[in-house]
């Protein structure tokens, strides 16, 4: 049923879109779709789409690697300690509302045209949405649990381990999720501004070759990545953390 | 984990506030024997539940002291254990029933653990449940892995706070029933706070009656001296300790401190 309605919202959209092409009339301005399909498919058989997806999405996952850990521990840290709260909380205000797209000319500047800017820009982005999801966890730890680790005799180490951090991990997933999306804008801002990969350049090389085709590849290419992310970190979290499943979570 | 010999938990002379503001509870005076099952009975913010607290160790008197026999309590610790009302919270979502229940058992290997886990589960009728999660269970499910974890750290006394103050009607009365059932079965100390009359008569051996706050004290203490059997209004005798303790409390002007 619910692959059904994809199904017609889809279709319907891609007559929507032949039609207003048909209106236009040109293709240099707007490609129909089947037109966008040819594209799509010499660039896959080139090997260059899967080449510059797969170099975005690795980026994605290098800002990943740094990103998470170093905001899930500062969050966590921030949540449990007054102190270092009062300290940092200033900070982390600050930056949060400056985006990491009005620091891409900075970092291109700063560290040159090189995976480290690009990499830099992605961390910034991730390590900061997920900080303020697990010292938000940490915050909204029920007393009512802490009472009871108390009340059983569990001291502060273990309740640490065996209450604080499960409890705040839900938290830090959610915080992860957002991420993905954001880093999927931040990569892409990067690649069009100085890089020789990724689906942000394969946009910004189109757009030379007055190639709307091939831009909109890029296009439809970055919300399918996206997407396709979501999905496989729903499913994933079902699958190695059953326990805090966001299905389960819903349910409770 | 129970403490050497004691024969009463002791509160004297204990007042309690916050921060220099009003006097939550006033000058309470309690003993509390060993192996009694005891009801604190008083109105909304009368302060019980502080009251509850200071004997759990979470928060200390701001007068007064509180010990068995003349130990002083220090902290909350696994011979006090606490059973909650809110129990969603109290359960860790992420752990099964089982591991809820042996989530304080230490210094056992893994098997003696789980064995404990199971005998405690058993005890409360939850076996077939073992292996679910609290958000595939009841309110009344809930609360008897809750009992059970309790019950499995083998506390002197166990401190329970409204724990049936949620659940339906039904599910209340047999939840009644069965822990008047395991307090005699097990002979540990129960203290228990609840705001209704009839929960208070049916369970206790010791009725202790509080006034309504701010400064709230003790109004009155009754002993409702009725069997296993008397569970609810179909046994003259319940109906009748209903009655006398009913009309004790408006004679003392419904909650209302005596001045």
């Amino acid at each position: 049923m619910k692959a059904l309605w994809l199904a017609i919202i889809v279709v319907g959209l891609l007559l929507v879109w032949a039609a207003a092409a048909a209106q236009v009339g040109n293709p240099l301005l707007l490609p129909a779709p089947h037109e966008v399909f040819k594209a799509a498919a010499t660039l896959w058989q080139s090997g260059d789409l899967s080449d510059h997806a797969l170099a975005s999405l690795g980026r994605l996952l290098v800002g990943l690697a740094v990103g998470v850990p170093v905001g899930a521990c500062l969050g966590c840290l921030m949540g449990l300690n007054p102190v270092v709260d009062a300290l940092l909380n200033p900070y982390v205000r600050f930056f949060n509302a400056i985006p990491a797209l009005a620091l891409v000319p900075f970092s291109l500047i700063l560290l040159g045209v090189t995976e480290i800017s690009r990499y830099a820009l992605l961390v910034y982005t991730i390590s900061l949405v997920v900080l303020l999801s697990a010292r938000q966890g940490v915050r909204n730890i029920p007393r009512i649990r802490l009472k009871t680790a108390e009340s059983l005799g569990i001291g502060r180490a273990a309740t640490l381990f065996r209450v604080v951090i499960p409890s705040c991990f839900p938290s830090i997933l959610a915080g992860v999720r957002t991420a993905l999306g954001l880093g999927v804008m931040v990569i892409v801002a990067a690649e069009m501004l100085g890089a020789d990969s990724g689906l942000g350049y394969l946009i910004m090389q189109a757009r030379s070759q007055f190639s709307m085709a091939n831009m909109l590849v890029g296009v439809i290419g970055l919300g399918l990545l996206s997407l396709l992310l979501d999905r496989a970190f729903v499913l994933g979290i079902e699958w190695f953390f059953p326990r805090w499943s966001i299905r389960r979570r819903v349910q409770a | 984990m129970s403490l050497a010999s004691w024969q009463e938990l002791r509160v004297s002379g204990v007042s309690k506030r916050f921060d220099g503001g009003v006097w939550i509870i006033k000058d309470i005076d309690l003993r509390i024997e060993k192996g009694s099952f005891v009801c604190i009975l008083g109105p909304s913010g009368c302060g019980k539940s502080t009251l509850l607290d200071m004997l759990a160790g979470f928060e200390r008197p701001t007068q007064g002291q509180i010990g068995y026999d003349d130990r002083m309590i220090e902290g909350p610790g696994p011979d006090r254990v606490v059973i909650f009302q809110d129990v969603s919270n109290a359960l860790f979502p992420w752990l099964s029933v089982e591991e809820n229940v042996a989530f304080g058992i230490r210094g056992q290997p893994l098997q003696e653990r789980q064995r404990l886990a199971k005998e405690a589960i058993e005890q409360v009728g939850l076996s077939a449940h073992l292996r679910k999660f609290p958000s595939e269970l009841s309110g009344g499910m809930k609360q008897r892995a809750q009992i059970a974890r309790g019950l499995v750290m083998n506390p002197d006394v166990l401190l329970m706070d409204e724990p049936f103050g949620a659940l339906d009607a039904f599910t209340r009365q047999k939840l009644q029933v069965e822990l008047k059932r395991l307090w005699s079965a097990t002979g540990k100390t129960i203290v228990f706070i609840t705001h209704d009359v009839s929960e208070a008569i049916t369970l206790a051996t010791h009725v202790i009656v509080m006034s309504a706050g701010p400064g709230s004290g003790i109004l009155d203490a009754f002993e409702p001296g009725l069997g296993l059997e008397a569970t609810g209004p179909s046994d003259p005798a319940w109906v009748a300790a209903h009655h006398r303790l009913q009309t004790r409390i408006e004679q003392a002007g419904g909650y209302a401190r005596a001045a």
